[in-house]
């Protein structure tokens, strides 16, 4: 049969096997003779046909797919299906294993089921031009029954699905290596401009009567000068202490007097401003964040103020806790470049230097709206948040686009080594620093699943092996910042009592040479992308307001929110390897060892 | 479609505001009233879960939640982690902490291994009131968590070698834990606060993890564990029927004698000042927290106290906070917060300040302490800390986790179902003349009990000033 349908039409690209058979016999009346002929036509067929095909194909070297039409009743039970059901199920593990074994060699396999109970499209169907034809076709050739349930579903175009179908609904497609879960419900969002340069993002989420405001400014630690580190996040505590229109300490206390919540936060890369209101009092929070963004005003009483509060964050984060110096110490030890290597919190002599006049100038050259996105996420309406955003926002002028800080550095030749006598900690701790690449990069979903399966949790390896059995380390930990520039990947284990550094990071040395010889485990790759998973779909509204306005400001990219498990589920155990033997290497690392100050320490 | 479980409430402002008040409605603030405040303040009915019982006795509270595919259960025994003989200090948290790490099938690999591949966490913990078993997870896996939930209920064997390397373990994360300001603090002030009973221990020590045998938590389970009174809060994607079912398969197994209800003194204030300092060398802040007992939960006074507290040390309008920290610069963050639950009443506030103004933080906070005692808050400031709270409920309904905790704080306290309903119309009522009331009645000055934890010999002179100060080394609080 392929031989002549080749010989007449050319050769075979895509073969459905179609054919098959469905009789309904109850199981205690089934004959030999009834099972025999049903197996044989259903899958004995399917697979004696795609031998041959694939025969044909692969030593030709061409490329092409295969489809076996399964059916609902792969998974469902109805009455007198005991001969077809199994037929319908064995056409599912024929399509694995037959992928298993050819796709390698450039024949896909897929199996459909028609009617199947869970009925969502994956995403790479839509995109895959072979079996896109196959889904239409199988869709015009089906007939609605009856439906429990219907959900629209967006994948690029609107097609409608049917959740629940008693017989011949719409089609899954399994693909070529188990069963994937339903795909998380992306989250909509719309993404505008004003003529100022303002980027404007908007997802309605009418579960509860709030709303939450999130501002980024593209301006962090990254782009201070020298002897003025710390800057940036003096800087945005000066953002909450008056504007034209609104007093000292008026902006938090109209929050949260309206029962709403706030905060700022300052990291390397951007600043970033955020706020929670009941859903009436979106017109507050929006004249708030463009009062503050227009017209800054302050004075140098609230700037001498907030430089002793910052002063004292600084104490309390830093110089008052275990660690604190080494954690500053690390970053100045493994980065060159400037606007990586000293710390968020600055120094106190550069928080002493700063002045009104610097407030100013960096409020002006990078506090303005061509330099920022806001989100604005909850129970709202598109269109009247826009327009208001327009009329709060719209006559702000933009200002010069601001220098980008130059991050770019050297390459590392060879392993940097520190050791820091630290007053407070009580315990040895190894903080190693590896250089990779930047936030927005394969390799960094990479790491995020190679540091899962490293450190995260009990079943973690370093728990396990430096925890729990050899009773090493009191703490184990890794990961890094997803940044616009180059990266550092740590690790990060502290010492039991009576342990030495020595052994302790031989031990944990022993654990990257594993990732670096070894692939990890289909199981432990499963658990990180459960871990993705349930990452993705625990998502409150001020956190999705947050990534959206934050991913738009460092990577241009704030559907990056809806990709998470996405990018985490696409990582295969060869490139953990890969990246470990990239980057795990003693010339591309940095080493802080704190230890106790004085051996009386307890 | 949710039914309606808002209502806008058109009514007259809860404040005397006015529309353009121009003086300032809170000290140090500037109110330039220019920013748009919607006079409007959502009233929220918060959405009650759904009761049913199992077979077995055992109730079920659940709050559907279908907004992702994630659920979360608690088990909620009422067995009181401060039920414990005083020589066996720590036992029912070592109990809880022990309960997953291996069962009658199960090694503690195994559970979290398990674990990991569902994307599921499961926990016991021992609290003041009540002991709980949380799980929660991928709906897919809603089956496999129930059944490990209670196999890990049912049929813990706490192995020796497993409880062996735990107390390893908390020996070690002790030492890590002797270098912060809080444990010192939670150290010398919870004896102080509640004497002579399991209150007055916050942590482990040396000694007492040392103390403990795997029998003890053996005859501590068997007598603890018990079904009479427990009951199950469910929230998230989980059905009715379906959820139920599951319950009476797995939970079938498990019977038992009533667990004791605990009782433990609820004690006035203190009547006469402690300073206590504890050297931390080498600090370059000093940690304050200022405290006495206070109020129990279902004092009528509560109303009046969650505000004067609001006003005096909750938020950036509170007034520590705009003393210590806006005005003075003293401090990056001040609190204060009231403990009022089935077996604590206290009240507290904490802050952080660097060494040389130690003397000066303490001063600025007894000020204002003895402002709301002797002064009547302003109405405006009163009508803010009203709005706050009440306002702000809208935002809990983001959370089912939060509602439903809500709905279980009642059962707690044997508060009527429509406690939170009333709950804003109460704290409405309250006026400026109750909360100085109050603040005579909970707020400290006289009586003041302070622990300080900083560097000692820079600190002692500044603190003489306040009173006699004893000194508790940090070797005695092993």
């Amino acid at each position: 049969m392929i031989e002549k349908v080749e010989t007449e039409l050319g050769p075979i690209d895509t073969l459905v096997n179609n054919a098959g058979i469905e009789t309904i016999i109850p199981f205690l009346e089934l004959t030999d003779e009834q099972w025999t002929r049903l197996t044989d036509i259903n899958l004995r067929g399917a697979w004696l046909v795609s031998q041959v095909f694939c025969k044909r194909a692969i030593p030709a070297a061409r490329k092409g797919s295969i489809v076996n039409i399964g059916s609902i009743q792969a998974a469902k039970v109805l009455p007198g299906r005991t001969h077809y059901a199994p037929t319908k199920l064995g056409l599912e593990a024929l399509t694995r294993n037959m992928s298993a074994e050819v796709t390698p060699l450039g024949i896909r396999v897929n199996c459909v089921h028609p009617g199947l109970i869970e009925t969502d499209m994956t995403d790479w169907v839509m995109k895959s031009p072979d079996i896109l034809p196959i889904v239409l076709q199988q869709i015009s050739l089906v007939i609605f029954y009856r439906t429990v349930r219907a959900r629209r579903w967006r994948l690029g175009r609107e097609i409608v699905f049917m959740k629940r179908m008693m017989i011949a609904g719409l089609i899954c497609l399994i693909p070529l290596w188990g069963a994937e879960p339903k795909p998380i419900p992306p989250i909509k969002f719309t993404d505008t401009r004003l003529p100022n340069g303002l980027r404007v993002i908007v997802s309605e989420d009418h579960y509860a009567p709030v709303v939450a405001i999130a501002v980024s400014y593209a301006v962090g630690s990254k782009d201070e000068k020298v002897g003025r580190t710390g800057f940036a996040h003096l800087f945005e505590h000066m953002l909450f202490q008056g504007s034209e229109n609104v007093g000292r300490g008026e902006h938090t206390f109209s929050i949260q007097s309206n029962g709403g919540s706030y905060n700022g936060t300052t990291n390397t890369d951007r600043t970033l401003y955020f706020e929670t209101l009941p859903k009436n009092q979106l017109d507050l929070g929006l004249f708030l964040e463009a009062d503050r963004m227009r017209a800054l005003a302050v004075t140098k009483e609230n700037l001498e103020n907030q430089r002793q509060v910052v002063k004292e964050e600084r104490r309390l984060r830093v110089d008052n806790v275990a660690y604190g110096p080494a954690n500053l110490r690390l970053d100045e030890l493994a980065y060159d470049t400037f606007g990586y290597k000293h710390s968020v919190i600055g120094s106190m002599a550069d928080l002493d230097a700063a002045s009104l006049e610097d407030v100013k100038e960096f409020f002006r050259i990078y506090y303005a709206p061509n330099n920022a996105t806001i989100a604005i996420v909850g129970d709202v309406n598109t269109k009247i948040v826009l327009d208001k955003v327009r009329k709060y926002f719209g006559n702000i002028p933009r200002q010069a686009a601001p220098r980008q800080a130059d991050l770019s550095q050297g390459a590392q030749n060879g392993e940097r080594r520190e050791r820091l006598e630290d007053k407070l900690a009580r315990l040895p701790r190894i903080d190693t620093a590896y250089r990779v690449p930047p936030g927005n990069t394969v390799d960094y979903d990479v790491l995020s699943v190679l540091s899962q399966i490293l450190t995260s949790g009990q079943s973690s390896r370093m728990y396990q092996s430096l925890v729990k059995e050899k009773q090493l380390a009191t703490n184990v930990s890794s990961g890094g910042a997803e940044r616009i520039g180059p990266g550092l990947f740590f690790v990060t284990v502290t010492a039991s009592p009576g342990k030495t550094v020595e052994e302790v990071e031989a031990a944990a040395e022993m654990e990257l040479e594993r990732l670096r010889t070894t692939l990890v485990t289909e199981k432990e790759l499963l658990r990180a992308k459960t871990a993705a998973r349930r990452e993705q779909v625990n998502r409150s509204l001020l956190g999705t307001a947050q990534d959206l306005a934050d991913y738009a400001v460092l990577f241009n990219d704030p559907g990056r929110i809806n990709t998470l498990e996405k990018r985490r589920r696409a990582v295969t155990a060869q490139q953990i390897k890969d990246a470990a033997n990239k980057y795990f290497l003693q010339s591309n690392r940095s080493v802080m060892i704190a230890v106790p100050a004085t051996a009386s320490a307890k | 479609m949710r039914t309606a479980i808002v209502s806008f409430l058109l009514i007259a402002p809860y404040t005397t505001y006015g529309q353009q008040p121009q003086d300032s409605a809170v000290k140090g603030i500037v109110h330039l009233n220019r920013a748009p405040v919607s006079k409007e303040v959502l009233r929220v009915t918060f959405p009650r879960p759904a009761v049913s019982k199992l077979n077995n006795g055992l109730e079920v509270l659940l709050l559907e939640d279908h907004r992702v595919p994630t659920f979360s259960v608690e088990l909620v025994i009422p067995a009181s982690g401060l039920d414990e003989p005083a020589d066996l200090s720590g036992v029912s948290d070592a109990t809880a902490s022990m309960m997953h790490l291996g069962t009658k099938s199960r090694s503690a690999l195994q559970i979290t291994d398990a674990l990991a591949e569902w994307g599921g966490s499961l926990s016991v913990s021992s609290g003041n009131s009540n002991t709980t078993i949380s799980a929660s997870g991928l709906t897919d896996n809603l089956d496999d968590l129930l059944e490990l939930m209670a196999d890990v209920l049912l049929n813990p064997i706490f192995p020796q070698d497993e409880f062996d390397k735990w107390k390893r373990r908390q020996l070690n994360n002790l030492v890590q834990s002797r270098t912060t300001p809080g444990y010192y603090t939670n150290r010398v002030l919870f004896p102080i606060l509640y004497p002579g009973d399991a209150r007055a221990i916050t942590s482990f020590s040396e000694v007492s993890i040392n103390k403990l045998t795997r029998q003890n938590l053996v005859d501590y389970y068997q007598s603890h564990y018990d079904p009479e009174g427990s009951y199950i809060a469910i929230t998230g994607d989980v059905k009715p029927k379906e959820i139920s079912a599951k319950l009476e398969k797995y939970l079938a197994g498990w019977k038992g004698g009533a667990a004791k209800r605990l009782e433990l003194p609820m004690r006035p204030p203190i009547g006469s000042k402690k300073i206590v300092l504890v050297d931390r060398p080498n600090s370059v802040q000093t940690t304050l927290t200022l405290a006495n007992r206070a109020i129990a939960r279902t004092d009528p006074d509560y109303y009046a106290v969650t505000l004067m507290n609001r006003i005096l040390g909750q938020g950036s309008a509170s007034r520590l906070y705009r003393n210590v920290r806006e005005d003075k610069g003293y401090t990056y963050g001040i609190s204060s917060s009231v403990a009022a639950t089935r077996f604590s009443n206290h009240i507290s506030a904490t802050t952080s300040v660097r060494t040389e103004v130690t003397g000066a933080a303490l001063s600025e906070m007894l000020k204002e302490f003895q402002g709301l005692r002797d002064n009547l808050v302003p109405v405006e400031e009163l009508d803010a800390a009203k709005r706050a709270i009440v306002a702000g409920f809208a935002l809990s309904l983001q959370s089912s986790a939060s509602m439903l905790s809500a709905a279980l704080n009642l059962r707690e306290y044997g508060f009527p179902a429509d406690y939170w309903d009333r709950y804003p119309d109460m704290l409405m009522k309250v006026t400026p003349e109750q909360v100085r009331e109050v603040a005579r009645k909970y707020v400290p000055l006289d009586n003041i009990q302070i622990v300080a934890v900083g560097d000692a010999a820079k600190i002692r002179e500044q603190l003489k000033v306040f009173g006699t100060v004893e000194d508790v080394s940090v070797d005695s609080l092993k």
